[in-house]
Protein backbone atom coordinates (compact mmCIF):
# COMPACT_ATOMS: atom_id res chain seq x y z
CA UNK A 1 0.00 0.00 0.00
CA UNK A 2 1.64 3.37 -0.88
CA UNK A 3 2.10 5.95 1.88
CA UNK A 4 2.66 9.87 1.23
CA UNK A 5 5.72 10.79 2.19
CA UNK A 6 6.12 13.03 5.66
CA UNK A 7 7.21 16.41 5.93
CA UNK A 8 11.03 16.37 6.59
CA UNK A 9 11.58 18.13 9.51
CA UNK A 10 13.99 21.52 9.33
CA UNK A 11 17.70 21.14 10.88
CA UNK A 12 16.12 23.89 13.30
CA UNK A 13 13.60 22.02 14.81
CA UNK A 14 12.66 23.09 18.25
CA UNK A 15 11.72 19.07 19.07
CA UNK A 16 15.19 18.32 17.40
CA UNK A 17 16.93 20.51 20.06
CA UNK A 18 14.73 19.46 23.24
CA UNK A 19 15.68 15.99 22.27
CA UNK A 20 19.56 16.92 21.99
CA UNK A 21 19.20 18.91 25.19
CA UNK A 22 17.23 15.81 26.61
CA UNK A 23 20.33 13.70 25.81
CA UNK A 24 22.88 16.05 27.49
CA UNK A 25 21.36 15.32 30.82
CA UNK A 26 22.96 12.62 33.26
CA UNK A 27 21.20 9.86 33.25
CA UNK A 28 18.58 9.82 30.26
CA UNK A 29 18.13 7.05 27.29
CA UNK A 30 17.33 9.40 24.68
CA UNK A 31 18.36 8.27 21.64
CA UNK A 32 19.42 11.33 19.11
CA UNK A 33 19.47 10.24 16.27
CA UNK A 34 21.29 12.33 13.25
CA UNK A 35 20.23 13.99 11.27
CA UNK A 36 18.72 13.02 8.08
CA UNK A 37 18.68 15.76 5.06
CA UNK A 38 16.04 16.65 2.76
CA UNK A 39 17.01 14.56 -0.23
CA UNK A 40 17.71 11.66 1.94
CA UNK A 41 14.38 11.87 3.85
CA UNK A 42 12.19 11.73 0.24
CA UNK A 43 15.17 9.08 -1.39
CA UNK A 44 13.59 7.07 1.87
CA UNK A 45 9.88 8.34 1.37
CA UNK A 46 10.49 7.00 -2.62
CA UNK A 47 7.56 4.36 -3.40
CA UNK A 48 9.01 1.42 -5.24
CA UNK A 49 6.95 -0.93 -7.30
CA UNK A 50 7.64 -4.83 -6.78
CA UNK A 51 7.28 -6.67 -10.62
CA UNK A 52 6.76 -9.79 -11.04
CA UNK A 53 8.04 -11.11 -14.15
CA UNK A 54 6.78 -13.84 -16.37
CA UNK A 55 9.24 -16.69 -16.89
CA UNK A 56 8.23 -19.77 -19.18
CA UNK A 57 8.85 -22.80 -16.56
CA UNK A 58 6.92 -21.81 -13.49
CA UNK A 59 3.49 -22.80 -12.75
CA UNK A 60 0.82 -20.54 -13.00
CA UNK A 61 -1.18 -22.13 -10.22
CA UNK A 62 2.21 -21.50 -8.13
CA UNK A 63 2.73 -17.89 -9.30
CA UNK A 64 -0.90 -17.78 -8.01
CA UNK A 65 -0.36 -19.45 -4.36
CA UNK A 66 3.13 -17.61 -3.58
CA UNK A 67 1.33 -13.89 -4.60
CA UNK A 68 -1.15 -15.02 -1.88
CA UNK A 69 0.82 -16.23 0.69
CA UNK A 70 3.37 -12.98 0.48
CA UNK A 71 1.03 -10.10 -0.13
CA UNK A 72 -2.63 -11.44 1.78
CA UNK A 73 -4.51 -11.27 -1.42
CA UNK A 74 -7.81 -12.97 -1.96
CA UNK A 75 -7.54 -15.60 -4.75
CA UNK A 76 -8.87 -13.60 -7.07
CA UNK A 77 -6.49 -10.85 -7.02
CA UNK A 78 -3.69 -13.11 -7.24
CA UNK A 79 -5.39 -14.66 -10.13
CA UNK A 80 -5.54 -11.65 -11.50
CA UNK A 81 -2.10 -10.48 -10.71
CA UNK A 82 -0.48 -14.20 -12.26
CA UNK A 83 -2.94 -13.86 -15.56
CA UNK A 84 -1.27 -10.03 -15.91
CA UNK A 85 2.30 -11.62 -15.67
CA UNK A 86 1.51 -14.43 -18.05
CA UNK A 87 -0.10 -12.62 -20.65
CA UNK A 88 1.37 -8.94 -20.33
CA UNK A 89 5.44 -10.11 -19.13
CA UNK A 90 4.89 -8.54 -16.17
CA UNK A 91 2.54 -7.50 -13.23
CA UNK A 92 2.98 -4.96 -10.44
CA UNK A 93 2.30 -6.89 -7.42
CA UNK A 94 3.01 -3.96 -4.59
CA UNK A 95 3.98 -0.60 -4.13
CA UNK A 96 5.81 1.12 -1.33
CA UNK A 97 9.05 1.49 0.99
CA UNK A 98 11.98 0.80 -0.40
CA UNK A 99 12.56 -1.58 2.37
CA UNK A 100 9.24 -3.88 2.38
CA UNK A 101 10.11 -4.01 -1.39
CA UNK A 102 13.29 -5.26 -0.73
CA UNK A 103 12.00 -7.83 1.24
CA UNK A 104 8.71 -8.75 -0.62
CA UNK A 105 11.95 -8.95 -4.22
CA UNK A 106 13.87 -11.27 -1.28
CA UNK A 107 11.00 -13.26 -1.00
CA UNK A 108 9.75 -13.83 -4.29
CA UNK A 109 13.08 -14.96 -5.20
CA UNK A 110 13.17 -17.49 -2.55
CA UNK A 111 10.09 -19.26 -3.95
CA UNK A 112 11.81 -18.78 -7.60
CA UNK A 113 9.91 -16.50 -9.16
CA UNK A 114 11.47 -13.52 -11.30
CA UNK A 115 10.86 -10.38 -9.84
CA UNK A 116 12.59 -7.47 -9.01
CA UNK A 117 11.86 -3.53 -8.02
CA UNK A 118 11.58 -0.29 -9.23
CA UNK A 119 11.27 2.87 -8.48
CA UNK A 120 7.25 3.79 -8.77
CA UNK A 121 6.10 7.80 -10.79
CA UNK B 1 3.70 -44.32 -9.88
CA UNK B 2 0.71 -43.51 -7.50
CA UNK B 3 0.53 -40.40 -5.14
CA UNK B 4 -1.45 -40.31 -2.19
CA UNK B 5 -2.11 -37.90 0.52
CA UNK B 6 -2.41 -39.14 3.46
CA UNK B 7 -4.54 -37.84 6.46
CA UNK B 8 -1.64 -36.54 8.47
CA UNK B 9 -0.85 -34.20 5.77
CA UNK B 10 2.21 -36.16 4.29
CA UNK B 11 2.50 -38.08 0.91
CA UNK B 12 3.41 -41.34 -0.29
CA UNK B 13 4.62 -42.25 -3.89
CA UNK B 14 4.46 -45.57 -4.59
CA UNK B 15 5.31 -48.02 -7.72
CA UNK B 16 8.54 -45.81 -8.20
CA UNK B 17 10.23 -47.70 -10.72
CA UNK B 18 14.38 -47.47 -11.05
CA UNK B 19 14.07 -44.90 -13.78
CA UNK B 20 11.99 -42.79 -11.36
CA UNK B 21 14.43 -43.28 -8.46
CA UNK B 22 17.53 -42.19 -10.63
CA UNK B 23 15.33 -39.41 -11.49
CA UNK B 24 14.87 -37.88 -7.89
CA UNK B 25 18.68 -38.51 -7.24
CA UNK B 26 19.46 -36.58 -9.98
CA UNK B 27 17.70 -33.73 -8.24
CA UNK B 28 20.92 -32.09 -7.22
CA UNK B 29 22.78 -32.22 -10.28
CA UNK B 30 20.14 -31.59 -12.45
CA UNK B 31 19.58 -27.93 -10.45
CA UNK B 32 23.26 -27.24 -10.42
CA UNK B 33 23.02 -23.71 -10.94
CA UNK B 34 26.64 -22.81 -9.65
CA UNK B 35 28.26 -23.56 -13.39
CA UNK B 36 26.06 -22.26 -15.92
CA UNK B 37 25.97 -18.80 -15.78
CA UNK B 38 22.09 -18.41 -17.47
CA UNK B 39 21.16 -20.43 -14.77
CA UNK B 40 22.34 -18.83 -11.72
CA UNK B 41 21.19 -15.30 -13.53
CA UNK B 42 17.80 -16.88 -13.30
CA UNK B 43 17.93 -18.27 -9.70
CA UNK B 44 19.94 -15.22 -8.24
CA UNK B 45 18.13 -12.03 -10.91
CA UNK B 46 18.95 -8.65 -9.88
CA UNK B 47 16.94 -7.28 -6.65
CA UNK B 48 16.05 -4.21 -9.42
CA UNK B 49 15.62 -3.03 -12.88
CA UNK B 50 18.61 -1.76 -14.64
CA UNK B 51 18.86 2.16 -14.10
CA UNK B 52 17.24 2.29 -10.49
CA UNK B 53 20.41 -0.31 -9.01
CA UNK B 54 22.75 1.43 -7.07
CA UNK B 55 25.97 -0.02 -7.13
CA UNK B 56 25.11 0.25 -2.90
CA UNK B 57 21.80 -1.69 -3.52
CA UNK B 58 23.71 -4.02 -5.43
CA UNK B 59 26.77 -4.60 -2.77
CA UNK B 60 24.76 -4.89 -0.13
CA UNK B 61 22.11 -7.56 -1.97
CA UNK B 62 25.16 -9.91 -2.85
CA UNK B 63 26.18 -9.45 0.67
CA UNK B 64 23.44 -10.17 2.84
CA UNK B 65 20.38 -11.90 0.56
CA UNK B 66 22.27 -14.13 -2.03
CA UNK B 67 23.70 -16.21 0.56
CA UNK B 68 20.15 -16.65 1.93
CA UNK B 69 18.86 -17.61 -1.67
CA UNK B 70 21.34 -19.92 -2.08
CA UNK B 71 21.23 -21.81 1.64
CA UNK B 72 17.70 -21.74 1.04
CA UNK B 73 18.04 -23.91 -2.66
CA UNK B 74 20.78 -25.99 -1.23
CA UNK B 75 18.53 -26.77 1.77
CA UNK B 76 15.84 -28.31 -0.55
CA UNK B 77 17.78 -30.49 -2.21
CA UNK B 78 19.62 -31.45 1.23
CA UNK B 79 15.66 -32.57 2.29
CA UNK B 80 15.19 -34.79 -1.17
CA UNK B 81 18.23 -36.83 -0.11
CA UNK B 82 17.79 -37.16 3.07
CA UNK B 83 14.39 -38.31 2.06
CA UNK B 84 15.46 -40.73 -0.60
CA UNK B 85 17.49 -42.85 1.84
CA UNK B 86 14.43 -43.57 3.35
CA UNK B 87 12.73 -45.48 -0.01
CA UNK B 88 11.60 -48.79 1.01
CA UNK B 89 11.62 -51.70 -1.65
CA UNK B 90 7.84 -52.98 -2.26
CA UNK B 91 7.32 -56.68 -1.79
CA UNK B 92 7.94 -58.58 -5.22
CA UNK B 93 4.66 -58.71 -7.36
CA UNK B 94 2.79 -57.32 -10.80
CA UNK B 95 3.82 -53.90 -10.28
CA UNK B 96 0.94 -51.41 -9.76
CA UNK B 97 1.79 -49.21 -12.87
CA UNK B 98 0.92 -50.88 -15.41
CA UNK B 99 -0.32 -48.37 -17.93
CA UNK B 100 -0.98 -50.95 -21.26
CA UNK B 101 -1.97 -54.47 -21.06
CA UNK B 102 0.86 -56.55 -23.03
CA UNK B 103 -0.94 -58.58 -26.28
CA UNK B 104 -0.59 -62.08 -25.09
CA UNK B 105 -0.05 -63.43 -28.85
CA UNK B 106 2.93 -60.73 -29.13
CA UNK B 107 6.35 -62.46 -28.62
CA UNK B 108 8.48 -62.66 -25.84
CA UNK B 109 10.20 -58.86 -27.09
CA UNK B 110 7.01 -57.04 -27.66
CA UNK B 111 6.10 -57.14 -23.83
CA UNK B 112 7.02 -54.13 -21.75
CA UNK B 113 9.46 -53.99 -19.88
CA UNK B 114 8.03 -52.63 -17.13
CA UNK B 115 4.86 -55.58 -16.43
CA UNK B 116 7.60 -57.72 -15.33
CA UNK B 117 6.95 -58.57 -11.98
CA UNK B 118 10.67 -58.87 -11.70
CA UNK B 119 10.83 -54.68 -12.20
CA UNK B 120 11.53 -53.31 -8.78
CA UNK B 121 9.31 -51.08 -7.45
CA UNK B 122 9.90 -48.53 -4.02
CA UNK B 123 7.76 -46.58 -2.21
CA UNK B 124 8.67 -43.12 -0.61
CA UNK B 125 7.40 -41.33 2.39
CA UNK B 126 7.81 -37.38 2.12
CA UNK B 127 6.97 -35.90 5.63
CA UNK B 128 4.30 -32.94 5.38
CA UNK B 129 7.10 -30.17 6.14
CA UNK B 130 8.82 -31.71 3.60
CA UNK B 131 6.34 -31.28 0.50
CA UNK B 132 7.09 -27.38 -0.31
CA UNK B 133 11.49 -28.31 -0.14
CA UNK B 134 10.43 -31.31 -2.68
CA UNK B 135 8.36 -28.83 -4.49
CA UNK B 136 10.96 -26.28 -5.32
CA UNK B 137 13.98 -28.51 -5.60
CA UNK B 138 12.33 -29.57 -8.81
CA UNK B 139 11.08 -26.49 -9.67
CA UNK B 140 15.26 -25.41 -9.46
CA UNK B 141 16.00 -28.07 -11.60
CA UNK B 142 13.13 -26.82 -14.23
CA UNK B 143 14.42 -23.64 -14.18
CA UNK B 144 18.39 -24.93 -14.33
CA UNK B 145 16.88 -27.14 -17.45
CA UNK B 146 14.99 -24.51 -19.01
CA UNK B 147 18.53 -22.07 -18.72
CA UNK B 148 20.67 -24.31 -19.78
CA UNK B 149 18.33 -26.62 -22.94
CA UNK B 150 15.75 -24.11 -23.57
CA UNK B 151 13.41 -26.48 -22.20
CA UNK B 152 9.83 -25.13 -20.84
CA UNK B 153 6.47 -25.62 -20.54
CA UNK B 154 5.08 -23.00 -23.27
CA UNK B 155 6.34 -24.51 -26.33
CA UNK B 156 6.23 -28.10 -27.85
CA UNK B 157 9.35 -29.62 -27.73
CA UNK B 158 11.60 -31.05 -30.59
CA UNK B 159 11.89 -34.52 -29.74
CA UNK B 160 13.88 -35.58 -32.24
CA UNK B 161 16.51 -32.36 -31.87
CA UNK B 162 16.42 -33.40 -28.65
CA UNK B 163 17.40 -37.10 -29.19
CA UNK B 164 19.95 -36.28 -31.41
CA UNK B 165 21.32 -33.96 -28.57
CA UNK B 166 21.49 -36.26 -26.02
CA UNK B 167 18.69 -34.60 -23.99
CA UNK B 168 15.47 -36.57 -24.45
CA UNK B 169 15.80 -37.91 -21.05
CA UNK B 170 16.63 -34.18 -19.38
CA UNK B 171 13.06 -33.30 -21.11
CA UNK B 172 11.41 -36.69 -19.64
CA UNK B 173 12.19 -35.70 -16.62
CA UNK B 174 11.21 -32.24 -16.82
CA UNK B 175 7.92 -33.55 -17.45
CA UNK B 176 7.72 -35.84 -14.63
CA UNK B 177 8.13 -32.92 -12.36
CA UNK B 178 5.71 -30.85 -13.97
CA UNK B 179 2.94 -33.28 -13.43
CA UNK B 180 4.26 -33.81 -9.34
CA UNK B 181 4.58 -30.06 -9.66
CA UNK B 182 1.34 -29.25 -10.45
CA UNK B 183 -0.47 -32.19 -8.43
CA UNK B 184 1.57 -30.92 -5.45
CA UNK B 185 0.04 -27.33 -5.60
CA UNK B 186 -3.56 -28.27 -6.89
CA UNK B 187 -4.10 -31.44 -3.99
CA UNK B 188 -1.64 -30.31 -1.38
CA UNK B 189 -0.02 -27.04 -1.47
CA UNK B 190 -2.99 -24.99 -2.17
CA UNK B 191 -6.38 -27.08 -2.35
CA UNK B 192 -8.52 -24.02 -1.88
Amino acid sequence: MFLPPPTPWPAADPLQLLFRAMAALPGTDTEVLPEISEEESSELDQPWHVIVFNDPVNLMSYVTMVIRRIFGYSREKAETMMLDVHQKGKCIVWTGLKEQAELYVKQLQEHQLSSSMKKAG
Amino acid sequence: MQLQKLPDGSLRFSGLNSWDVKTFRSLPALADYAADPAAEKRLLPSPAVEGDLTPEMAMDWVEYVVPELRESFARNLEIVLSDLQELSPEPEGPPPDIGVMPDPDAPESNILRESSPMVPHFTLNIPADHIEPWFRAMNQARLVLSARYGMDSEHPPDLAALLEAGQLEHWFQYELFVSLQGWLVEVVMDPD
